[in-house]
């Protein structure tokens, strides 16, 4: 090791000597019209070619040779700006571009020349102009969902928000919003995304080759900043759509100082869904008993951003989103018994809630031009809440005019849920042109709450059960890191990290180096070859029962018993791009082995046979497998634009346990993925897309024969189920159209957006039953398959002055 | 509840479901056996027996089950049990019969012996030809230490504490036992025999086929338990007897000792039995544990231990081998 230290250590340094003379240019990059930072801006010298992109602070470096040069900056939907340079020292500046999304001509949406260049493999920026573009459920612009349509990442089941990448399962994913971690990024039981188009800056996934500064979950990291408030003027913009409204309020307390960024979106479903229950309930004969039902949710999106000075920023983000479902049956009867009247009344409320709130607060500190840092403080809780609550009261009158009464209590509540505080340094040092290092560190203290029962019932005489069951838990994760981006040479650079993390859960310590490392060869200008390998390590786990999205799904963290879970991750890519980056094209193929996944034990749930702790409900040391090939075809300019990606993978699992030990395809292994994502531009006001998507049917288990288990005591039926997973559902396809109408007004802009959401009215699969049925005199089973979404046009109104 | 999903599903789904030609592999259809051997019982249909019957396709009609008058169980198969050594060799062998009053393939002069191996055959016309194998366990030896009678068995309305004793097991250190306890009082007078409720606090108590509370005790009729935590060594379990109401004599302690085979088909029954018909908590589909080749259903071995309280005023009282 020491040895390997030394010639390391040479290595950095030899290069150094070779250097030419050369002088770097940093700052930020802004919209001119509102002072926010854009993130993902490529700024590129024309002498030299080298190219660099601003970070998640907006903040950019890059070295130009000494002497004349032009420094080009672009970002998707703004116009290009050019620096004229005479470098012959280290400047500090900010790039200020305009909006051009309203130009009658071609668009570009990415300059892909620096995918070409990017150390990274397996990483995408989606800008928001691009998921605007894209046809949404019911209108409801998704970022989730239209990740979705990239390689290598898949939905669960129709509508459903989780998503799924290279095999792993939907928990692998660290989703972070301005640093903050969400453990539940759905509403709706899962079919809407929780992020507010309206409160996203930028969006970035990574799906293998993780820098060193991320850890903490096996499969990709889903990195989303919020929008900062304009700086210049306030804002205002909004939508209404089929089942929700938002309304965006932004701009400066102080110009150019500081900024504000105020978002609301709430649900109307439960205005535009009391009349179906109306007629829901005057429809069918519920007898001498009544229901009513309510669900709702909303996202609250606050963020608060100060320039302190030209070198400190900071900046405070806040959300809070919430689902709520409550119901209410009663019952109201009475009757004659021999010789007394009887009157009966009783009701039950049922109320499920489940939500998000996270919160960071953020300083930016320059110590100099070549040193950063962004330390950030984080909270982050998730909570699950069941309550049931049924009261009834029984009279009896008898006739000689004397009366009993009685009562009894049913009061039960189950919450689940995890808190999170943490913070993290990361620092950026520019050490050389050659070398840039990047290292820092974290902790987090978790609170989970797997699963608290509180059970009260009461049936007349006195109370019958007081139960309280619960099992927290507070684990420590702190781990720290270093990265060096390192320019071999002018074709061949790399990017060499360690993570190390230690996690402790009571007196039980788990350690864990993590190497990771990239490597990028220019063949020539337009195409390039990448290799990446990562080693992960997640020390929590989701345990879930079934993927619709409920949000019954608990996190529980590693303990004694329970180990983290790992994975390591080798990709290898070939990037090309021609016609001057009009198009562009990557293959990529990974290979993913994990160890230590946990699920259900066969037979088990949430609550299990009984009120004992999850740790003894799981299957432990589980092993899992994905390898594929991902193909990306990108358009980048013209009217027409969009991509097309497919994936061929296999995704499978064992577990001791479970299928008597045999491994068996992952619930969600897709052999074929295809999405082919189309936008045209008819002139400066319409654009058009349309966007078609094609999956291998999900893997389910279901029964072959049954049989009887006969005694003196009776029988019983029971399923003989065949391999587990061993059944392909249909195939999953659907088209999508969509249609953005934008208009200038003296107020301001607004936008009409109409989309027909699968548009051939393809009965794709949500899940499959059994149902005894007849047909002439006969019984037979038939298997029924229940679809979700049916066509479904909709149109959403939005503006904005 | 109903209702309630009802309006559940009218606020969240806009679904539509419609009949789908599923292709499901077609496996031949197998019998399924339930079968029990008791130490020192006879094969009579009460607690040693054979059941077979067939299984069929997961989507066919219960009519496709074969039915013997209107129990679905198969009348004319050919089933033999063999006494075997260690190497699987026949010592004795035993045809069994058909026995209309309990539906069930018995043989008096079957008597199971504790520690000792049995080969289960079973050919009927049209399935597949099974066998199973399974070792009927020793009878569990233990002991009962520090016994109070704490209440009244012939006092009709008392149902309290009746009483509390230290259950002390003799674990064999040479195999894994399975045991099952439970304790029942019995008024001799009119043959009724109702089961008693007990609670225990034992770590070897908490196991997915018991009731425990969140502070892990049980409480209940009948619990199982492994050796797993004290093997071959002597066990206490501290043990607190309730009784239901009613007029009893005398109660009497049942601890069984499993075959492993019988427990697992014992424990995933109870967890199919737990985690059926809850939408909300669904769980993964259950693979009933089988020692059956070619076949479904269990051919388990169980002896049994009894040890009956006789009250003092009866003249040959206190604890007796039952």
């Amino acid at each position: 090791m020491n040895s390997f230290f030394k010639i390391f250590v040479l290595f950095l340094f030899t290069n150094s000597c070779f250097a030419q003379q050369l002088h770097k240019i940093s700052g930020y990059v802004l919209d001119f019209e509102s002072g926010t930072t854009l993130i993902g801006a490529n700024i590129v010298d024309s002498n030299s070619g080298r190219g660099a992109t601003t970070n998640i602070d907006g903040y950019y470096s890059l070295y130009v040779d000494e002497g004349t040069t032009f420094v080009v900056c672009s970002f998707i939907g703004y116009s290009m700006d050019t620096l004229f340079i005479s470098a012959k020292n280290d400047v500090e500046y900010n790039f200020e571009l305009k909006i051009n999304s309203l130009d009658i001509g071609e668009i570009t949406v990415n300059d892909e020349r620096l995918n070409i260049e990017s150390l990274r493999t397996s990483t995408i920026s989606v800008s928001k102009e691009e998921i605007r573009e894209i046809p949404q459920l019911l209108g409801e612009m998704d970022i989730i969902k239209a990740i979705q349509l990239l390689p290598g990442i898949q939905s669960g089941n129709e509508g459903a928000s989780g998503f799924y990448v290279r095999g792993g399962g939907p928990d692998q994913n660290l989703i972070l919003f301005d640093g903050a971690p969400i453990y539940n990024s759905s509403h709706l039981l899962g079919f809407f995304s929780t992020f507010n188009e309206s409160a996203v800056n930028s969006i970035q996934i990574i799906k293998g080759g993780f820098p060193a500064e991320f850890g903490g979950r096996l499969s990709s990291i889903l990195n989303i900043t919020g929008r900062e408030g304009n700086m210049k003027k306030w804002k205002f913009n909004g939508g209404i759509g089929v089942i929700s409204g938002s309304l965006c309020v932004e701009g400066p307390l102080k110009k150019d100082t500081t900024s504000v960024i105020l978002s609301l979106r709430r649900t109307w479903i439960d205005q535009v869904s009391k009349p179906i229950i109306k007629l829901a309930r005057n429809s069918f004969d519920f007898g001498d008993s009544d229901a009513d039902g309510n669900y709702y949710f909303y996202d609250l999106n606050f963020k608060l951003f100060h320039k302190v000075s030209a070198s400190d920023q900071i900046s405070f983000s806040f959300y809070s989103g919430s689902d709520n479902f409550s119901g209410l049956v009663t019952e109201e009867t009475n009757g004659v018994g021999s010789d007394y009247n009887w009157y009966y009344y009783g009701s039950s409320n049922y109320g499920l809630i489940w939500g998000n709130i996270i919160s960071s607060f953020r300083w930016r500190h320059l110590f100099s031009d070549r040193l950063f840092l962004n330390t950030s403080i984080i909270y982050s809780k998730y909570s699950f809440e069941n309550k049931i609550l049924s009261t009834s009261q029984t009279t009896e009158e008898y006739l000689d005019l004397t009366s009993s009464n009685w009562s009894s209590l049913y009061d039960y509540s189950y919450e689940s849920g995890i808190e999170d505080i943490g913070v993290k340094f990361n620092f950026i040092y520019d050490f050389r042109i050659d070398h840039q290092f990047n290292f820092g560190g974290s902790y987090t203290k978790h609170h989970f709450s797997p699963s608290f029962i509180d059970l009260t019932s009461d049936w007349g005489e006195n109370t019958d059960t007081i139960m309280t069951f619960s099992n927290q838990k507070t684990p420590g994760e702190f781990f720290i890191y270093f990265e060096d981006q390192y320019s071999i040479s002018d074709r061949l650079s790399s990017n060499l990290g360690l993570h190390y993390s230690i996690y402790h859960e009571n007196s039980k310590l788990y350690h864990s180096l993590q190497p990771r490392f990239s490597l990028r060869y220019l063949l020539n200008e337009n195409s390039s070859i990448k290799l990446s390998y990562a080693t992960m390590q997640q020390n929590i786990h989701l345990l879930t029962n079934s993927s619709y999205g409920l949000p019954n799904d608990i996190w529980v963290p590693a303990t004694r018993d329970v180990p983290p879970q790992r994975s390591q991750q080798l990709v290898c890519g070939y990037n090309v791009s021609f016609n001057e980056n009009k198009y562009e094209t990557s293959i990529e193929l990974y290979y993913k082995r994990m160890q230590d996944l946990i699920t259900y034990s066969e037979g088990s749930n949430i609550l299990g046979t009984n009120f004992t702790s999850w740790e003894d409900r799981v299957d432990l040391s589980g092993l899992g497998e994905a390898q594929g090939i991902e193909l990306f075809f990108k358009k980048n300019k013209g009217l027409l634009t969009g991509w097309i990606g497919y994936t061929l993978s296999k995704s499978i699992r064992q577990f001791k346990g479970i299928n008597l030990g045999r491994e068996y395809p992952y619930k969600f292994d897709r052999p074929h993925d295809l999405s082919i994502v189309s936008s045209y531009k008819i002139n400066k006001a319409i654009d058009i897309s349309l966007t078609w998507v094609y999956g291998s049917g999900n893997s389910i288990t279901l029964p072959r024969q049954q049989y009887l288990i006969v005694s003196q005591y009776g029988i019983q039926e029971y399923y003989e189920y065949g391999e587990k997973n061993s059944y392909r559902m249909q195939p999953y396809h659907r088209l999508d159209f969509g249609l953005n109408y934008k208009k200038l007004k003296d107020w301001g802009e607004k936008t009409w957006t109409f989309s027909i959401y699968n548009v051939y009215n393809r009965r794709n699969p949500f899940f499959i039953y059994f149902q005894d049925s007849a047909n002439n005199n006969i019984d037979f089973i038939k298997a029924k398959q229940v679809s979700l979404f049916p066509i479904i046009p909709t149109l959403r109104y939005a503006f904005k002055f | 509840m109903k209702k309630l999903t009802f309006i559940f599903l009218c606020l969240f789904f806009i679904s539509c479901e419609e009949n789908l030609n599923i292709d499901i592999p077609i496996d031949k259809s197998r019998l399924s056996i339930t079968s029990n051997l008791l130490a020192d019982d006879y094969f009579n249909g009460q607690y040693s027996y054979v059941y077979v019957s067939n299984s069929i396709s997961a989507l066919e009609s219960d009519d496709n089950f074969d039915y013997t008058d209107s129990i679905p169980v198969i009348n004319n198969a050919t089933v033999s049990i063999y006494e075997t050594n260690e190497l699987q060799e026949n010592l004795a062998s035993y045809v069994l019969e058909f026995d209309y009053d309990c539906y069930c393939y018995n043989n008096p002069d079957l008597s199971p012996k504790q520690n000792t191996t049995y080969r289960l055959e079973v050919e009927a016309y049209g399935y597949p030809d099974i066998y199973a194998i399974d070792k009927v366990p020793a009878k569990p030896s233990y002991e009962i230490t520090d016994f109070e009678l704490l209440g009244y068995l012939d006092k009709k309305s008392y149902d309290g504490e009746l009483s509390q004793f230290n259950l002390v097991i003799n674990d064999d250190p040479f195999t894994e036992n399975y045991y099952q306890l439970k304790i029942f009082v019995v008024n001799t007078s009119n043959a009724k025999v109702r089961t008693c409720s007990y609670s225990v606090s034992d770590a070897s108590f908490l196991n997915p086929l018991n009731d425990t509370d969140s502070e892990g005790n049980y409480s209940g009729g009948s619990a199982y338990f492994t050796d797993e935590l004290f093997n071959g060594t002597s066990k206490s379990f501290f043990i607190q007897q309730f009784k239901p109401q009613g007029i009893f004599d005398h109660f009497f302690i049942e601890l069984r000792a499993l075959s492993r085979d019988l427990y697992e088909f014992n424990k995933t029954r109870r967890e199919e039995s737990a985690t059926s018909n809850n939408p909300l908590f669904v769980s993964e589909p259950i693979f009933l544990h089988s020692n059956i080749e070619n076949g479904y259903g269990i051919f388990g071995g169980k002896s049994e231990s009894n040890k009956a309280y006789i009250p003092t005023y009866f003249p040959n009282n206190g604890w007796l081998s039952y």
